[in-house]
């Protein structure tokens, strides 16, 4: 697949496919991303959607000197915050539906259920989680993840090191650290 | 919690320099604290990459060639709006636009006809035995016509 580089000026100069492919590239990280930061698949796709909505109108205004994973990333945790914002979203409590979802996983200890996860996920604040989620979903170095959310390197390892404690808490008080 | 447990976050996440790496190597055998905490951090990380879900791409794709479709469209048809909108102002605007230009020649003339107020003064007190009262401001205010 061409560079990031080349299919943004290609799609510059009118060609759409150019766009196309760089959605191909980019959605399921896009999308996952959105959803680890949302906790459900339909605001996800609706966060992702706006996201490549917003790169196919500004990306005459990217600058080639930043990479443009780390736009990309910055616009989509922007774009997750605006919308989680606008519809005032609750974090699914997960309270009695944890033992069910705890016990379903009790042949992989090590392995939590999806609902655990996105449900203490949900609890802990935005920017912690956006970095957590960059972090350990994406695979960003510290930084990557100080160029895509424009803060420094020493407040990403902060970040990191609360959201770990706070969702460490959350899962021992769930009772779903047992095995860990 | 030991007191190296931030450091722990960099070296799980390699982001530490290589002394330190060395260092944090031997330190968590010798810590039960931090093997605990170590097994917590790579089972949070398996927890999250994993955490992923599937969806169908050519839906997601088509989604969003159709809003962008949409909003051209939108964007098009405003554009065309704002010609129409023109169009009909070109047509009908000139009605109003008229008059009170006619208005406004109408008002200048009769202003125009005092333009001069010493002029009409002297005229008024020369010719017509009527004084006519001119404020300061150069613009005829008729307070009233005293006859001798």
């Amino acid at each position: 697949m061409p560079e990031d580089l080349e299919l943004i000026n290609r799609f510059l100069s009118g060609d759409m496919e150019a766009f196309e492919m760089l959605v191909k590239k980019y959605q399921n990280r896009v999308i996952n991303t959105a959803y680890s930061l949302a906790g459900n698949v339909s605001d996800a796709e609706d966060i992702a959607q706006d996201t490549f909505l917003k790169i196919y109108h500004g990306l005459n205004s990217f600058k080639a000197q930043a990479k443009f994973s780390s736009w990309l990333y910055r616009i989509t945790v922007n774009t997750a915050y605006d919308f989680l914002r606008a519809q005032k979203h609750k974090t699914e409590s997960l309270e009695e539906a944890d033992c069910e979802n705890i016990r379903a996983k009790e042949n992989n200890p090590d392995l939590l259920t999806r609902e655990l996860i996105q449900g203490a996920l949900g609890e802990i604040p935005f920017d912690f989680r956006s970095v957590l989620t960059l972090r350990e979903l994406n695979g960003l170095s510290y930084e990557e993840i100080s160029q895509a959310l424009k803060i420094n390197i020493g407040t990403v390892e902060s970040r990191l090191f609360r959201a770990r404690r706070i969702l460490k808490g959350i899962l021992t008080r769930k009772g779903a650290l047992k095995n860990v | 919690m030991c007191k190296y447990a931030k450091l722990l976050n960099r070296y799980i996440d390699n982001e530490l320099p290589r002394a330190k790496k060395e260092f944090m190597d031997t330190h968590i055998i010798s810590c039960p604290a931090c093997g605990q905490e170590m097994k917590f951090l790579n089972s949070l990380r398996q927890n999250i990459s994993q955490n992923k879900i599937d969806t169908n791409a050519d839906f997601f794709l088509n989604r969003l060639k159709g809003r962008i479709q949409q909003e051209e469209k939108a964007k098009n048809l405003s554009e065309n709006f704002v010609f129409d909108f023109g169009k009909w102002t070109r047509k009908l605007i000139p009605v109003p636009v008229l008059a009170s230009i006619l208005i406004i020649i109408f008002l200048n003339l009769n202003q125009n006809s005092y333009t001069n107020p010493v002029d009409e003064y002297l005229f008024t007190n020369q010719n017509s035995n009527v004084l006519a009262l001119i404020d300061t401001a150069g613009q005829q205010s008729e307070l009233g016509l005293l006859l001798y």
